[in-house]
């Protein structure tokens, strides 16, 4: 659409003129025709007057959030680009053996290899999911986690890492509950005592109390202690707080 | 950038350092609005990690980063139908100005620079703000140069009308 006030010596000149790309005659001819022209010299005016409008600066945050993703990015960067689509090849090919081995009985040790390794690689995409910038995604990587039959020390350490410092509180509160499903192993134990010091969140700390109690943890009690008595804590936490020291000595 | 591309990652704070807070103005003017801009910059180096292979030698690295940034704005603007709610996202800051009257001009040009539609407005912030050349502006938004200094041209005669139309609403 053409503006309202329009000069066509302005159209073929004026931002060749701004960007210093006419010839010293052309130059001079057309500041001569800006001072008799209302419109060229009014377009000039302004993206002189345009110099001057202020921005703000980004803010302190912004170089720590790009360190951030940095950090994020790198695991997902050198990791394994390729292993959604190998692990759906190796499933594809795994159904494939599986059916028909099944048959057999003598095949019985390569179909339990088999699983053995599908089970490795399901581990390793669930992993690869927790590391991802999407939080959707690292959500997708908690389920995944969960469906997993007795997964290996990487994905619960994932699981666990993901409790600690995952940026999203909706993926904190997965992975409390996936690691619930491993509350046999002192390094879940150990990481829910030592994450509830880590969270900001009230609903993160309630349901790590309560997966403590649970687990009948009597080790939590001085990690209990001390939250409560924080000032900044939140008052719902500290009630069930004193409710989960008395379930705890009762148990 | 071809060494961000070749695997060194690290070289990519680099490259933020150099051009992070100059998108950000970029985007800034753009939306006027600082967390989304913060994001839409992030989001961008993001994509350049991930996508550092399609960077070819020879290429402008400023051109490339900007059409980055640029296909994000216009995403969100998908998404969010931005020019409906642009009068009431529009925040624009203290001005540095000292007079009452300076003040005021410079609150007239936020507000034209806002209304002026989003096309007009980005070619000009590019080349007014960013000081890109006609040639680089051409390549990031998929134009002839010439086209190019044609739709910069008509930009400006654009903002002028409205900065006038502003200035007469507000002395009437």
């Amino acid at each position: 659409m053409q503006p309202r006030s329009f000069c066509p010596t302005g159209e073929r000149q004026l931002t060749a003129y701004l960007e210093n790309r006419l010839q010293a005659g052309d130059r001079d001819a057309f500041r001569e025709h800006a001072n008799t022209c209302e419109i060229c010299s009014a377009e000039l005016a302004l993206w002189d007057q345009l110099e001057s409008l202020p921005a703000p600066g980004p803010s302190p945050r912004f170089r720590t959030n790009f360190n951030n993703m940095l950090a994020a990015e790198r695991p997902h960067q050198s990791g394994r680009p390729w292993l959604p689509w190998a692990a759906a090849a190796l499933f594809a090919v795994g159904g494939f053996f599986a059916g028909n081995y099944s048959a057999s009985e003598r095949r019985q040790p390569e179909i339990t290899e088999l699983r053995g390794e599908l089970r490795n690689l399901r581990g390793l995409v669930a992993t690869s999911l927790l590391q991802q910038q999407s939080a959707v995604q690292r959500l997708r990587g908690v389920s995944y986690s969960v469906a997993l039959d007795n997964p290996d020390e990487d994905v619960v350490a994932s699981l666990v890492q993901t409790l600690r410092s995952d940026s999203s509180v909706d993926v904190r509160l997965a992975a409390t509950d996936a690691l619930k499903k491993y509350s046999d192993r002192p390094i879940v134990r150990q990481a829910f005592i030592e994450a509830l010091a880590l969270q900001g969140s009230p609903l993160v700390q309630i349901a790590l109390i309560d997966a403590m109690v649970d687990f009948r943890e009597g080790r939590a009690a001085g990690a209990f202690k001390s939250l409560a008595s924080d000032t900044a804590t939140n008052p719902a936490v500290k009630t069930r707080i004193a409710t989960a020291l008395e379930e705890l000595k009762v148990q | 950038m071809a060494r961000v591309r070749d695997g060194d990652s690290s070289q990519l704070s680099i490259l933020f350092d150099r051009h992070g807070e100059k998108l950000f103005r970029y985007c800034w003017r753009m939306n006027q609005d600082r967390q989304l801009s913060e994001d839409l910059v992030q989001e961008a180096f993001c994509r350049m990690l991930r996508f550092r292979s399609s960077f070819r030698d020879g290429h402008s690295f400023q051109a490339w980063i900007y059409s980055i940034v640029r296909n994000l704005q216009m995403d969100h603007w998908r998404k969010k139908r931005f020019e409906a709610d642009w009068d009431e996202s529009y925040d624009a800051p203290a001005p540095a100005a000292t007079s009452l009257e300076q003040q005021q001009q410079t609150d007239l040009l936020h507000q034209a620079l806002a209304q002026l539609p989003p096309s007009k407005r980005e070619i000009l912030i590019m080349a007014r703000f960013e000081n890109l050349r006609h040639e680089q502006i051409a390549e990031i938004i998929g134009c002839e140069t010439v086209a190019a200094r044609v739709r910069l041209h008509r930009a400006i005669a654009s903002l002028k009308d409205i900065y006038l139309d502003l200035t007469q609403r507000r002395s009437a």
